[in-house]
């Protein structure tokens, strides 16, 4: 380890001062605001005079409204769904990438991976132009190439719009996750790649057997995050629909901004906060757990 | 043999096409904006695909005149490039320190940056909102600055870190011998090494904090301090009628993005990876 002693107690003070500073600040900005989120959700308060203590008065109310609920499955349901498009459209990029097939895997890389980089509020935008019901990008392509039937109002239709707003956020960290496991790829010692296609496994057996569990804890991490990252999606939900139709694609993290600054219900806002910390460390333990056990080598 | 190179030629193309078409799809949105953004609305109207027939910029003069672009433009740089010195010093500090020695509490500070990660930042916009208004920093030039400074602590910290875990210690072992005291080795010889990581550092803060919605949503609400990216949602309340008006304000808000992933793909790749593995 490439460590360094401390000399001289002075030496120990300055060290001192310089860590802590920075660590109280990082405390009181990050970690105290989610010790008072706690608190707030047990009061009533307007955001003006003093919060009146009133146990888990708000937390009972929330779990009666049906519109909480909604927005919890439709947060749930995005996740489930996003989860498994990026990370699983990841993984099998990441498997072709491996086939010597397959031509141009630096431009591929650079490319798929560029839409991570862009801010969640522009490609929200530019998704409701391709979704656009009257002159949209996705209708005028399926015209023009006589599809009609399947031009829809897609963002719309409360039926399909959860399914509609899923696929920009799918599409732009699909690299993300690619470029992660792909860096786990290029540590697998190429010995292994070779007598694996000395002893006959090739192509898709070798993705399974070969390289999957080589990439194991990397894909881990990838569902993890994507699942947590998922959970509180804001930005590109207030830039595609703001929430509609009526409520059917708004999320947990727009339903706390709504109680919070439109109806001025600052207790509730944080009992919304809490429920979707308590939900996002739910998944990600839950996550963690099942992975974890279900080790599927050594 | 011809049958065997045709089923070849049919792998080939089953393996390239489907590739090829995401990552087309994953240009052809930006270039479309690009482009797009030099059409007037009568154009774009009758479609929103073809190519501008005469390209010209007035969207782009417009959105400034109109919709004080240069204002929103202004403050997210300013917030951008503050926040990213900060970021810089304060982790360049904090990672120098915790890589290099040990001491009491070292751990519990490691840990909690670590475990800090986890916190889904939009829990936070609430009681953060709250604190601030308390200490009436709300609608100010610092409203934002220390939200975003500590958001990207962490995984600056982890970075370098890192890096200075592969660094030996014989030219601070030197500097010191030659009588520089810790601030001198830290920031005169260890610092210009950490090039490659610093640059990481930057880039990613930069992009994170000019990419930033829902804080700047909820801590600004003055004309004159919003960021770009609340712009934007200006622009489709405000001029919802001109689609092209609010094309060239996305594409001012990728520009800068655009460029900087151009010139610095490798650093930006590193970054995300090691901050993904990390945490």
């Amino acid at each position: 380890m490439n460590t360094r002693e401390i000399r001289t107690k002075k030496q120990k003070i300055f060290i001192y001062i310089l860590v802590l500073i920075p660590f109280i600040a990082f405390v009181s900005v990050m970690i105290g605001p989610l010790a008072n989120s706690v608190y707030y959700s047990l009061t009533k308060w307007k955001g003006v005079g003093l919060p009146k203590f009133i146990g888990f008065a708000n937390y009972i109310k929330l779990f009666k409204t049906a519109d909480f609920w909604l927005v919890v499955g439709n947060t749930l349901y995005l996740t489930l769904v996003c989860t498994l498009g990026q990370v699983g459209i990841a993984l099998v990029i990441c498997f072709l990438m491996t086939i010597r097939r397959l031509r141009f895997k630096t431009f591929h890389r650079a490319v798929i991976f560029f839409p991570v980089v862009m801010a969640p509020i522009v490609v929200g935008y530019v998704w409701r132009f391709i979704y656009n019901g009257d002159n949209g990008l996705l209708n005028a392509f399926l015209r023009a190439t006589g599809q009609s039937r399947l031009m829809k109002n897609w963002l719309g239709d409360p039926s399909i719009v959860l399914r509609s707003v899923s696929v920009p956020v799918i599409w732009q960290y699909i690299g993300l996750y690619m470029v992660i496991m792909l860096s786990a790829v290029a540590a697998i010692p190429e010995e292994i790649f070779e007598s694996a296609e000395l002893d006959g496994c090739t192509g898709f057996k070798k993705s399974i057997y070969i390289t999957l569990p080589m990439i194991w804890d990397s894909f881990k991490i990838c569902i993890i995050l994507c699942a947590s990252g998922t959970m509180k999606i804001y930005d590109h939900l207030v830039a595609l629909t703001n929430g509609g139709p009526g409520r059917s694609s708004e999320s947990m993290a727009m339903y706390c901004y709504e109680y919070t600054f439109r109806y001025g219900n600052f207790g509730m806002g944080a009992a919304i906060a809490v429920a979707i910390l308590v939900f996002a460390f739910a998944i990600a333990g839950t996550l963690q757990f099942v992975m974890t056990r279900r080790k599927i080598y050594e | 043999m011809s049958k065997k190179k045709a089923k070849n030629a049919g792998w080939n193309l089953l393996v390239n096409i489907p590739i090829m078409f995401l990552s087309l799809s994953c240009i052809y949105p930006v270039v479309w904006l690009i482009y797009s953004s030099l059409k007037t609305d009568q154009e774009f109207a009758v479609n929103p695909m073809s190519l501008p027939l005469h390209p010209m910029f007035s969207n782009y003069v417009e959105a400034f005149k109109k919709a004080h672009f240069g204002t929103f433009l202004f403050n997210t740089a300013y917030n951008s490039i503050v926040s990213l010195i900060l970021v810089l010093f304060i982790s360049f500090i904090m990672g120098y320190l915790l890589s290099r020695y040990r001491f009491k509490g070292r751990g519990i500070i490691f840990g909690l940056l670590l475990a800090s990660m986890m916190i889904p930042i939009y829990a936070l916009i609430v009681p953060i909102f709250i604190q601030e208004k308390k200490l009436g920093i709300l609608n100010t030039r610092v409203s934002l600055i220390p939200v975003y400074v500590m958001m990207e602590l962490p995984t600056s910290v982890f970075l370098i870190d890192g890096y200075l875990k592969g660094l030996s210690t014989e030219l601070e072992d030197a500097a010191a011998i030659d009588g520089a005291n810790l601030w001198q080795a830290m920031w005169k010889v260890i610092f210009p090494i950490c090039k490659p990581i610093i640059s990481t550092v930057v880039i990613l803060t930069f992009m994170h904090v000019w990419n930033e919605f829902a804080f700047a949503q909820v801590l600004i609400s003055k004309e004159e301090l919003k960021t770009i990216q609340i712009g934007l949602t200006y622009f489709t309340s405000q001029y919802m009628k001109s689609y092209t008006l609010l094309l060239s304000g996305l594409a001012m808000a990728t520009f800068p993005v655009l460029v900087i992933y151009l010139f610095f793909y490798n650093q930006i790749m590193h970054g995300m990876m090691a901050g993904a593995v990390k945490g």
